[in-house]
């Protein structure tokens, strides 16, 4: 598979989202593989096994896990789109608990996925599939951390906009998801 | 929940069958739960061959990631295709093992790739300064950034899903069997979780 032109990637993210997002306009000046990562990703999980409002509440998760307000802006926008209630997403992008069990339940698998890194326990993989998130959800919540990697580091390193049309909503957001004074590392390697 | 459609499961073998040859076990036990995520990680891996990383320098990060996730299967599947893409025994042995390639430009590219993870992104002025000085561009931090979103993938399916390691993977690329495992990170069952 061919890597795409800029002008590929800026038009098919035209079609798709009705504008270049910040993440494709950064990364491409010096790549376009990102943007072309993500937008099979994007088409792909059109056919996960996750609905819309139970991906965008994963989003969520994954943007504040990350800490990154551009993600937080992008999937709070969607999944009030897809029909999440407003209400839910303030407790989604707080990290508080929501009253819809199914969510719920995704939105605290994908935050043990992240603390543990997928290491889970036996008994952490069978109280998850008695709350109904089988294998297939898990490993789409697994494709959804990878992409929200991508796009919250990348954010972290590059500081790009949020999109005009998002400038409203991300004002509404306040002082959420900001730089941590003294970012540490977590984990050393002898290297 | 609806089992997955026999057409997208089959389109993933078919993609795999393409692209390596065979369906490697990862995809097999992805393709049954979820064949949009196998297809991801086929389509997405192919791309990122064409990206602006010269081969060993993708496979080094890709080591890299792997062993900071402690994945036992992306270990030695990405031992073997690093060895064809020009990393040496001695280097994929010591990334394996948390330890450094020996030269300049890949240990540059291994240390970005765990600055990044251990930062979670969060580099400032003096990181992204002191790595463009060792040759390490935007492009080589975008692209890292797109091979840890396909290796989250991959290792974090490995963990919950035990992945046996291929069948045959020895005799495809006989230098798995001079290559000296000690210390690379284990399959599941022989981990503390």
């Amino acid at each position: 598979m061919e890597k795409p032109s800029i002008a590929e990637i800026r038009e098919e993210a035209q079609e798709k989202f009705g504008l270049m997002p910040g993440f494709f306009e950064e990364t491409g000046s010096y790549t376009t593989a990102p943007a072309a990562v993500y937008l099979i990703a994007d088409e792909a999980l059109l056919k996960g096994v996750l609905t819309r409002r139970e991906q965008q509440a994963v989003l969520i998760e994954l943007a504040r896990y990350h800490n990154s307000r551009y993600d937080a802006v992008v999937h709070a926008r969607m999944a009030l789109d897809a029909g999440v209630p407003a209400q839910t997403v303030g407790h989604l992008l707080d990290g508080e608990a929501v009253d819809d069990d199914r969510l719920q339940a995704l939105v605290e698998a994908t935050r043990l996925s992240c603390e543990r890194r997928a290491w889970f326990s036996p008994n952490e993989l069978k109280e998850l599939r008695q709350r109904g998130v089988q294998r297939g959800d898990l490993y789409e919540i697994f494709a959804f951390t990878g992409m929200k990697k991508m796009t919250a580091f990348t954010h972290h390193i590059s500081d790009f906009s949020v999109e005009a049309p998002l400038r409203p909503l991300d004002k509404r957001m306040g002082d959420r998801f900001q730089q941590p004074a003294d970012p540490k590392r977590q984990r050393l390697f002898m290297g | 929940m609806p089992a997955p459609s026999e057409t997208e499961y089959n389109r993933s073998v078919a993609m795999a069958e393409a692209y390596y040859g065979l369906v490697p076990e990862i995809i097999k036990v992805v393709n049954k739960e979820n064949p949009a995520v196998a297809q991801i990680y086929i389509a997405a891996m192919e791309l990122m061959e064409d990206g602006e990383l010269a081969d060993d320098e993708r496979e080094a990060v890709i080591l890299a990631i792997s062993r900071y996730n402690d994945c036992h299967y992306c270990a030695r599947t990405h031992a073997a295709l690093g060895y064809a893409a020009g990393l040496s025994k001695e280097d994929i042995e010591a990334i394996n093992r948390g330890h450094l390639p020996e030269s300049e430009r890949l240990k540059a590219v291994v240390q970005a790739t765990r600055l990044i993870l251990d930062k979670s992104g969060w580099l400032d002025e003096e990181d992204l300064s002191q790595l463009n000085d060792r040759g390490i561009t935007r492009m080589h931090l975008y692209e890292i950034n797109a091979l840890i979103s396909l290796k989250t993938l991959s290792n974090y399916i490995n963990h919950v899903a035990q992945t046996k390691i291929d069948e045959g993977l020895d005799q495809l690329f006989p230098i798995m069997a001079e290559i000296n495992q000690e210390g690379w990170a284990e399959a599941p069952d022989k981990t503390n979780v």
